[in-house]
């Protein structure tokens, strides 16, 4: 039987974990539309 | 088969839902009801885009121009794909992804519960903005989904509520997908694994990660068309310098991974309602997962295939025909494994199930028609002909759309806690799968025939093959009353109540919850033990 318990500190911690994780992924966002725009302006 | 122990539901607690109207559906950060709210706007835009579809239908029943003009006719056009790939489809599965992700890891909720209020409440303002420009002046857009320049820099001042409600779309995407991705990565119950998961949640993790390397890329696009149009920039203006062409590149580096978007999460359903269905596990788990992984990974390198005729080098042309057809691959493993998952299975034919073979069937059609469009020289007749459009209305409509069905019917009884009517829902499936076909098929032999895409008017000699699909369509159309009867039935009117395992062979968390679920599910995480076995893979072990 593995390990299935989770406790509410750890609960707390991982949704600490998730709130990194979305801004991580919206600077990724924000960077991808960020590059395409700079591409453009130099490109043109 | 799994177990669940130490996971109580019988408790008030798990079954508090907030007083008052505005407090459960406008401030909710439930995702329950986030995922009824997103569900409910999906049907909503179905039926609004479905309307616009039967304008189109009508004025393409006879030839001559009857109904409209053919400027609305392209409105309506415009507005039916924009409001069926970003209102409808995708929503849906925002929908489903919010009611059953959480159950199916175990998770209490989605892992930013405020942050999924706001992704949904974004979409009825920009929908409500998009709409708004029917009733302006210079009219709704009208250059197609695709906004080419420079026809759609002509469509006038109410251009800018276009680009700003795919701005508004484009945000509630991507931070529905961060929440997705978010909630998966972190919110796992312990004991499920990454490949434990069952594989609607890993279409839609990967769904996610598409949709956050694109949407920046169409709102990209769309803002350069904005400072195009009223800031006089030329990003795409060939008179200023400019090259209408890159438009269609970064279109559609944005808009061939949508298609993928759109059809991932039907691959996740399926692949859920079989095996149920089948009373087998899946087969080839693990190569479902690597599948879906190589078409997301493909579906970035192939976009050039929507513009074969606009005068690429002939290097390009192959690179791109051949990365295309690389994709039947993949695709090919997973109608292998739906088929082997069925194969010598005790199957019974329930609604779900009948939409879900009728996917494989009629989506496979679509692809094989795809893998036609991606013969660069055959391409040169097909491209901008009903071929086309015939082509993408399998793959979307008996393909994603049939699986929303599915799904609605597979997980109904979960949400409502009573069964819906089996006699009802089959005569919808049959109906939908009949008139599904009359609607589509002919419009394979008008573009064979070469007739164009996006036309109000047309030569008398489509008028048969016109006809018919017209039929299709109305009739098409008014089956999918049945649905919202069937589903209003089923919340309101349904004496036959819901057991927790729904169906006799489905497998997974959500089936250990009782039906309908609990508004709470999982505050305290379910003990998953070792025979939380869900595919074939791990029983061979």
């Amino acid at each position: 039987m593995m390990n299935t318990h989770m406790d509410s500190n750890e609960l707390k911690q991982r949704r600490a974990n998730a709130r990194r994780t979305a801004w991580k992924l919206a600077l990724v966002a924000l960077l991808i539309f960020g590059v395409f725009i700079l591409t453009g302006v130099i490109g043109r | 088969m799994s177990s669940i122990a130490g996971t109580d539901f019988t408790g008030l607690h798990n079954d508090h839902k907030p007083k008052g109207f505005m407090n459960r559906w406008v401030f909710t950060t439930n995702h329950k009801d986030i995922g009824t709210l997103y569900l409910v706007f999906a049907l909503l835009m179905f039926f609004i885009g479905g309307a616009m579809a039967m304008v189109i239908r009508a004025e393409l029943f006879v030839p001559g121009l009857q109904l409209v003009e053919p400027d609305f006719f392209n409105q309506m056009t415009t507005m039916h794909a924009l409001i069926m790939v970003f209102g409808a489809i995708m929503p849906a599965w925002v929908g489903f992804a919010n009611w059953m992700i959480p159950m199916m890891i175990g998770a209490p909720d989605m892992a930013l519960p405020r942050m999924n209020n706001w992704s949904f409440w974004i979409l009825p303002f920009a929908f409500a903005m998009l709409l708004s420009t029917l009733f302006m002046d210079s009219g709704g857009p009208a250059s197609g989904w695709t906004l080419y320049p420079p026809l759609s820099l002509q469509t006038g001042d109410s251009f800018a509520f276009v680009v700003f409600s795919i701005h508004m779309m484009g945000i509630s995407s991507i931070m529905g997908s961060i929440n997705v991705i978010a909630t998966i990565i972190n919110m796992r119950a312990p004991g499920m694994t990454l490949l434990r998961m069952p594989l609607f949640v890993w279409t839609w993790l990967i769904t996610a990660f598409l949709l956050i390397a694109v949407m920046p890329v169409l709102a990209g696009a769309v803002t350069m068309l904005l400072t195009d149009y009223f800031f006089a920039t030329s990003f795409f203006n060939a008179a200023g310098g400019g090259d209408p062409v890159m438009f269609q590149h970064i279109f559609w580096f944005f808009g061939h991974p949508e298609v993928y978007i759109m059809i991932l999460p039907a691959f996740g359903v399926v692949s859920e309602i079989l095996p149920t269905f089948a009373r087998k596990p899946l087969f080839g788990y693990a190569a479902m997962v690597y599948a879906t992984a190589s078409i997301a990974f493909l579906s970035f390198i192939v976009w050039a295939h929507h513009m074969f005729t606009v005068g690429m080098p002939l290097e390009g042309e192959l690179f791109f025909m051949y990365a295309t057809m690389l994709i039947a691959v993949p695709t090919g493993v997973k109608v292998f494994n739906w088929v082997s998952t069925m194969w010598r299975g005790s199957m019974t034919f329930e609604t779900p199930m009948l939409f879900a073979i009728g996917f494989v069937v009629l989506f496979t059609i679509g692809g094989l028609s795809g893998l036609m469009l991606a013969i660069t020289a055959a391409d040169f007749q097909y491209h901008d002909t009903y071929f086309v459009v015939a082509h993408f209305h399998y793959v979307l409509v008996p393909g994603a759309v049939f699986a929303l069905m599915a799904g609605t019917y597979y997980w109904l009884p979960k949400w409502t806690g009573r069964m819906y009517s089996e006699k009802w829902g089959n005569l919808h499936f049959w109906l939908s799968a009949i008139f599904v076909n009359v609607l589509f098929f002919p419009q394979h032999y008008l573009g064979l025939a070469g007739m164009p895409r996006r036309i109000p008017d047309y030569s008398p000699q489509f008028a048969d093959f016109n006809m018919w699909s017209s039929l299709g369509g109305f009739l098409f159309g008014a089956t999918q009353l049945i649905f919202v009867g069937l589903i209003i039935h089923c919340i309101w009117g349904s004496k036959l109540k819901a057991k927790s395992r729904v169906w006799e062979g489905a497998i997974g968390l959500e089936w250990s919850v009782p039906s309908p679920a609990p508004y709470h599910t999982f505050d305290t995480p379910p003990d998953i033990d070792e025979s939380m076995v869900v595919h074939a893979d791990e029983i061979s072990h």
